[in-house]
């Protein structure tokens, strides 16, 4: 087992450390410098050159690239050049709320998924079933920034039942912790529901199929065979079996969720990492590009490793393998 | 906070009541929810912005419109503050940090008189040490200061006494005055304990360590979140500032900030988009409040290209764009078509000019004048066998600019004038209108109160500055370099209209409007008085009104 | 057959979208760049009738009334009447003027045709959904048969290669991608095609693993085939089906993902017209024009459906299998 983690951590760093040197290739390559190289009119052509120096711009990128990777190994992501800060600061600090919106979308998506799914699966073939699946292959289509577009404009503006925007309230910082908590949910609702609503279409049918398959399995008949009780067969016999596919397909949630995001945190202005990217990929910030591509790697590569084992924890055919 | 952010809809009320309900059921003490905790009776003002602050000392951060708004307008005194009323004459300055000041009989030296009674948010009083220092810091080639070139004439800042600053300059020459007092004065006995060589490694420091002397402090920053003002109980007038907190928001997307204001929770947005103007003055809890900025839209032409080297083809082009349409269509009217880089309300723009008409016949027939002539049918102008075809690229992060391309080209498409069209991110725009290499662009610069034209128009901007056309006129340089050496203004009056006929005949580019900005407000914040240096230029005098 | 109701609802819509996108050009009731008047044309609602008056030099207002005078011909316009005399207006006849404008689904803020931009939208989101998908195919298929049947070593290369690209957040890349270099539709589809292929070859790799275990393959093998032909006569043909489905469904996410694009603004330029820059564009007008935005989404989600009903369906027609 361990040594199985191990092979897989060493291929995740060789990707990763080849996914960095590609990205700091190509965004140097592209057209375009940090904007704040640019950002008055009176900046002398001296000036420019005197910045470059100090971000280390105007040395070849080869030099570049070999001082990034030392200071780098050394653990220094550099300083952001928009936001004045180490770059790593920034990002970690944006972590939280986009690790946040993602769990709580993911629980939604999951939640309302597997209710939607297994109901549809304990009714198959009924009406019942057939408009869960409709409604699922219709959350399936939906583009969630649209959907996003419409909840906002009616749930937050129109009917406002959800603040507009942000993660926190003006002053929540002064509230007792129980107040402060509320005030987060509330802000945290609309964009985690409108994430997890849009994915899980994919969940239902995955719940709904999975636990098809596994009811017309033998080992089921055997136990209904046996007399146990239909509720017993379903939550302890054959509903495990069928989340088995879920629990993999959850490792792979990471990225894509990832992906949503932006999206939706730039539409709720969610100080997130997907806003904090979009932001820097805008103003050529070097260093908070690379330390977020790193960033959102080593999330998505523990995250798939942490799939995995759980799989291999549930299934005890992949422990073997392993 | 207005009476409508009360009249909450039924479910808002429901969740109210929910959590109110489970804190009487956790902490056992009633209390009213969503109100502010300790904010009785203070007045706060609530503004929904689109972008964070970058940092607080000027130096070092990244100047964008609000963080310069920020530290020249709440955190900060300049030396003397120069006013927007440039309509008649060339601007005051009205006595900040300075009560006087004074140039010497050959303009080399200028003396700033200081505020006996200005101290520093910790007590400490504002001298001219703080003022020499700050010079010193402006010019460390270490810091570097984005804004060093205004300094490169000034020899020296002498302290005569605590409250008596002498800035030495190198020669005489028109923005004197501006050179000498852009840059607030920092406070060095608390930001001199670090050395300014290591000022860039520290640039996070200084918010740890913030001293103000200006109307208000920075309570909290919450990055990417809000930034919340509390005024400055030490600020030398006491009756000023009128407000006692002022909340920036932060709300990138352009509907949610707006809707903040319309709901009730904001006092003021900045800037709307024109085609929610309608909206706002039909709200009776709202008013529009708009200004004439210092910023300019046009169409360069990259005239070392030969289909733009003629300036009769470019005058021609320049008749085939309904700008008229364009303002009515993107800008509902609030914009103005234009012929000059100075606003059409300054003192030295040049009145007796008229824009080119939209004249499509006529540029048809100016076209074909300079052999331009459809004759293969085909629609499309051409000349010796080559069709008139361009490629016209903007920045893509602005909307206007993409809708005024779009236009533009159906437009141009009338007269037989093939437009490609070509929408880049600025910041990679930036290279090939550097290199010149383009066939035409769309863009809007800024002028500043130097009235200095020669970073886009003179020869010498073609390789350092703005002159991305790369037009090279030597009449053009010598009117510039006059206006920029004359010490006079208003002596310089009549050059500065010479210079804006001539760019208008030759047409290297062509004046497409002046925009107004359209700032909204809650009609129960007075005296906000936004123009063309900022729409926070008076924070310190905004005023609430009490509501019920 | 009975389950074929998927297909049988889904097909039609399909197939209807996928004309509407070939035909356009002669569908499309007016070119969708044309901006005849974008004053008084500016987000006339659907239904619009307006009187298109043409003036000298490609010149055109829109009316809401004409009425032809003795002298020439009077226009009402943004509430007011105008005169015009005879030699000015080009398109006059006895009743006013010979051209008029019917806006069956309202205009956008440049008084272009809503409907005319939806059909040609039509034409480019579909054509950006299927060329990326073919392509993601090809290189899918290829790469997924390299590690299934080219040894140990390079099947381990390749699909560590592909878990790495699986772990990837696209949209970062694409919007960095799209936004250091400037991208036309070509690119789009290349650069969505890039991010599609390692799922597909993955697949393609485990059905072919299972493939070559069966008998017919050993048979095949046994009668002495060539491992080209094996591959293509007897593997290949075996794993189109699940691959088919796969690449189905995958047209309508990458569909959606090209629209999230253009939506932020980093996919298909203006003026040609997409599902995804049309809702951009409608976005800001919401509350003035909810149909700039509202056709195209529903547009958008009426064709993502119909493709996952035809996955679905030929899942089920083709795969006996699952039920």
């Amino acid at each position: 087992m361990l040594r199985f983690i191990l092979r897989r951590l060493g291929a995740a760093t060789l990707l990763l450390f080849l996914v960095l040197t590609a990205t700091f290739f190509l965004i140097h390559i592209a057209p375009g410098e940090p904007v704040r190289l640019f950002d008055n009119p009176r900046i002398s052509n001296e000036q420019k050159l005197e910045l470059r120096e100090l971000y280390g711009l105007d040395k070849p990128l080869g030099q570049q690239y070999l001082r990034w990777l030392g200071s780098v190994l050394r653990g220094d992501w550099g300083a952001s050049i928009t936001f004045e800060r180490p770059a790593f600061d920034v990002l970690m600090e944006r972590m939280p709320n986009t690790v946040l919106l993602v769990l709580a979308a993911v629980l939604v998506e999951h939640a309302l998924g597997l209710a939607l799914g297994l109901a549809a699966a304990a009714r198959a073939g009924t009406t019942l079933d057939r408009w869960i699946r409709y409604l699922s292959l219709l959350l399936f289509s939906i583009p969630g920034f649209w959907l996003a577009l419409l909840a906002i404009e009616l749930l937050a503006v129109r009917w406002s039942w959800f603040p507009i925007n942000q993660m926190t309230s003006e002053g929540a910082q002064a509230l007792p912790p129980l107040q402060r908590l509320l005030d987060l949910l509330h802000h945290l609702a609309l964009p985690a529901l409108i994430l997890g609503i849009a994915r899980c279409g994919a969940v239902v049918r995955f719940a709904r199929n999975g636990l098809l398959e596994v009811l017309n399995q033998d080992y089921i008949r055997t136990a209904h065979a046996k007399g146990l009780h239909p509720a017993r067969v379903l939550w302890v016999h054959a509903l495990p079996n069928a989340l088995i596919p879920l629990v993999q397909r959850f490792g792979m949630a990471l990225p894509i969720m990832l992906s949503g995001t932006v999206v939706i945190e730039v539409i709720f202005s969610w100080p997130g990492l997907g806003n904090a990217v979009f932001q820097a990929i805008r103003q050529r910030d070097y260093p908070v590009i690379l330390a977020s591509t790193a960033l959102t790697g080593t999330m998505v590569v523990l995250g798939s490793l942490l799939a995995d084992l759980l799989h291999a924890w549930i299934d005890p055919r992949v422990r073997h393998e392993a | 906070m207005t009476s409508r952010a009360l009249n909450q809809s039924p479910p808002a009320r429901w969740l109210q009541l929910l959590t109110a309900a489970l804190l009487a059921a956790a902490c056992g003490a009633p209390e009213s929810v969503g109100k502010k905790p300790d904010t009785d009776g203070e007045r706060t003002v609530v503004v929904s912005h689109s972008v964070d602050m970058q940092g607080v000392n000027e130096l070092t951060t990244q100047s964008t419109a609000i963080t310069n708004a920020l530290l020249y307008h709440a955190f900060f005194l300049q030396l003397v503050e120069e006013q927007a009323d440039y309509q008649d004459g060339p601007p005051t300055f009205e006595p900040q940090l300075a009560e006087s000041y004074e140039f010497s009989e050959d303009r080399l030296r200028l003396t700033f008189h200081l505020r006996p009674d200005v101290v520093w948010s910790d007590g400490v009083p504002v001298t001219a040490e703080d003022v020499r220092w700050t010079w010193q810091g402006h010019i460390h080639p270490d810091v570097p200061w984005g804004l060093i070139e205004a300094k490169k004439h000034i020899t020296d800042v002498e302290v005569v006494d605590p409250h008596t600053a002498v800035f030495h300059f190198s020669k005489a020459y028109a923005a004197q005055l501006q050179d000498a007092v852009i840059g607030v004065i920092l406070p060095k006995h608390a930001w001199g304990v670090i050395p300014f060589e290591e000022w860039r490694e520290n640039t996070t420091w200084f918010r740890d360590h913030m001293v103000v002397n200006g109307p208000f402090a920075l309570e909290s920053w919450e990055p990417q979140q809000r930034y919340v003002l509390r005024r400055n109980k030490k600020y030398f007038d006491s009756k000023l500032p009128k407000v006692d907190r002022i909340v920036f928001e932060v709300i990138p997307e352009e509907n949610s900030r707006l809707a903040l204001l319309r709901s009730g929770k904001a006092h003021l947005v900045e800037i709307i988009a024109p085609q929610d103007a309608a909206r706002i003055e039909a709200d009776p809890d709202l008013k529009l409040l708009p200004y004439i900025p210092r910023v300019f839209f046009f169409l360069t032409w990259n005239v070392s290209r030969p289909l733009f080297a003629d300036k009769e083809v470019r005058q021609a082009l320049t008749m085939a764009i309904d700008r008229q349409e364009i303002v009515d269509s993107i800008h509902y009217g609030y914009a103005n078509v234009s012929y000059s880089p100075f606003p059409s309300n300054h003192w030295a723009y040049n009145k007796n000019l008229q824009p080119w008409p939209y004249d499509p016949g006529r540029a048809k027939e100016m076209l074909a004048r300079a052999g331009w002539t459809d004759s293969d049918g085909d629609g499309i102008l051409d000349r010796d066998g080559q069709p008139f075809s361009f490629e016209l690229v903007t920045n893509a992060e602005s909307q206007v600019r993409l809708d005024a391309l779009v236009m533009i080209q159906d437009h141009l498409k009338r007269v037989g004038v093939d437009v490609r069209t070509r929408s880049m991110e600025f910041n990679a725009l930036l290279d090939p209108l550097n290199a010149h290499d383009f066939d035409a662009a769309i863009q809007a610069l800024a002028l500043d109160t130097s009235l200095n034209t020669s970073f886009f128009l003179h020869t010498s901007a073609i390789d350092d500055g703005f002159n991305w056309g790369a037009y090279s006129n030597p009449e053009m340089d010598r009117l510039i370099d006059q206006t920029a050496a004359e010490v006079d203004p208003l002596a310089a009056k009549p050059i500065y209209d010479q210079l804006q006929a001539l760019l208008h005949e030759e047409a290297p580019l062509t004046f497409l409007y002046e925009t107004q900005r359209l700032c909204a407000a809650s009609k129960n914040l007075h005296d906000v008085d936004p123009n063309s240096i900022s729409t926070f230029f008076n924070l310190r005098r905004w005023r609430l009104e009490d509501t019920e | 057959m009975k389950r074929n109701r998927l297909l049988r609802a889904g097909g039609p819509i399909l197939a209807t979208f996928l004309t509407i996108g070939l035909a356009a050009p002669w569908l499309a009731p007016y070119d969708p760049t044309e901006q005849l008047d974008s004053v008084a044309g500016r987000h006339l609602p659907p239904l619009s009738v307006m009187a298109a008056v043409e003036f000298d030099h490609g010149v055109w207002k829109l009316a809401d009334r004409v009425e032809r005078t003795g002298d020439g011909l009077l226009v009402e316009r943004l509430g007011m009447e105008t005169r015009y005399p005879e030699n000015e207006v080009r398109n006059l006849d006895d009743g006013g003027v010979r051209d008029r404008r019917v806006f069956v689904l309202g205009t956008d803020k440049f008084s272009r045709d809503i409907l005319s931009r939806l059909i040609h939208g039509a034409r480019v989101s579909l054509m950006i959904g299927i060329f990326s998908v073919a392509l993601a195919t090809l290189i899918g298929i290829t790469v997924g048969a390299l590690a299934a049947l080219g040894g140990p070593i390079l099947d381990t290369v390749l699909m560590r290669v592909v878990d790495g690209l699986l772990t990837i957040p696209w949209i970062f890349l694409l919007i960095a991608l799209t936004a250091l270099f400037s991208t036309d539709t070509w690119m789009l589809i290349l650069l969505l095609g890039m991010t599609a292929w390692p799922y597909i070859s993955r697949l393609t790799r485990a059905e072919l693993l299972t493939l070559r275990e069966r008998d017919f393959v050993h048979a095949a093998r046994g009668l002495g085939a060539s491992r080209t032909r094996v591959f293509f006569r007897h593997m290949l043909p075996n794993a189109l089906t699940p691959l088919t489905v796969a690449a189905t469904l995958r047209i309508g996410t990458l569909i959606l993902f090209e629209a999230s694009l253009s939506f932020l603004g980093f996919g298909v330029q203006p003026p040609q017209a997409s599902w995804g820059n049309m809702i951009l564009d409608g976005q800001s007008a919401l509350l003035d024009a909810w149909w700039v935005a509202t056709f195209p989404a529903i547009a958008l989600i009426l064709t993502v459906i119909s493709i996952n009903l035809v996955g679905d369906g030929l899942r089920d027609l083709l795969d006996p299998r699952t039920r």
